[in-house]
């Protein structure tokens, strides 16, 4: 059984190289896609400190409780598109 | 005098047939970007970010606060998604405030426009083809 989990390691690593190979094969757009990619995800905050902004709460939600949901949402999220994403 | 009800649907549509063609635009200028950098992926994905914020498409203009308006107001993204909603749905506008946005959103489609064609022409002499 080890044998077998053993060899589905390697061959995920392999899977992991060649992934991370064909994404910096045009490397001008992999650093904009990285730069991309913290930006989307500050334009998602900054979209909820906005919309605090002008109104105190959604139904009694406030703005911590709010940022609280979707960190927890990027805890499930992140590591799924970081490890399984494309291969 | 707020314009009747209906009449406005009318404007709606010809408003959105030019922001898209706004939007079109853009998406050229991204796209002819490719001759330089030879893949966009990334770069489509940021530019579709940053358009669905600053054009309201995330929260409504009306909602960011004074200074940051202010800002939007020069910025040629508004144009996109908030202008043919603002004319669908504000009970308030009358003919001349719908006349003002259609010829705001066609001097940017065309400012836009010669832009992208501008940029073309000068990405058309460094084109590079493989295989065919």
């Amino acid at each position: 059984m080890w044998k077998k989990f053993n060899y589905y390691l390697k061959l995920y690593f392999l899977f992991v190289i060649q992934d991370i190979k064909s994404k910096m094969q045009y490397r001008i757009d992999f650093y904009i896609s990285s730069i991309g990619m913290i930006v989307g995800n500050l334009l998602g905050i900054l979209s909820l400190s906005i919309l605090f902004k002008s109104i105190p709460n959604i139904l009694g939600w406030t703005y911590y409780e709010l940022l609280f949901i979707y960190g927890f949402s990027l805890i499930v999220l992140s590591p799924l598109q970081l490890f399984f994403d494309n291969l | 005098m707020p314009i009747n009800k209906g009449i406005n649907i009318f404007f709606f549509f010809i408003s959105i047939v030019i922001s898209y063609l706004i939007y079109f635009s853009i998406d050229f200028i991204v796209g002819v970007t490719a001759f330089y950098t030879e893949s966009i992926w990334g770069l489509s994905m940021t530019k579709d970010a940053i358009i669905l914020f600053l054009s309201g498409g995330v929260i409504p203009l009306p909602l960011f606060p004074e200074n940051l308006r202010r800002v939007f107001e020069f910025l040629p993204f508004k144009t996109i998604y908030h202008m043919p909603i603002e004319i669908l749905i504000n009970k308030n506008l009358n003919i001349e405030n719908i006349i003002y946005s259609l010829a705001v959103q066609i001097f940017w489609f065309l400012v836009i426009f010669s832009l992208s064609r501008f940029y073309y022409k000068h990405a058309e002499t460094l084109i590079k083809m493989n295989g065919g």
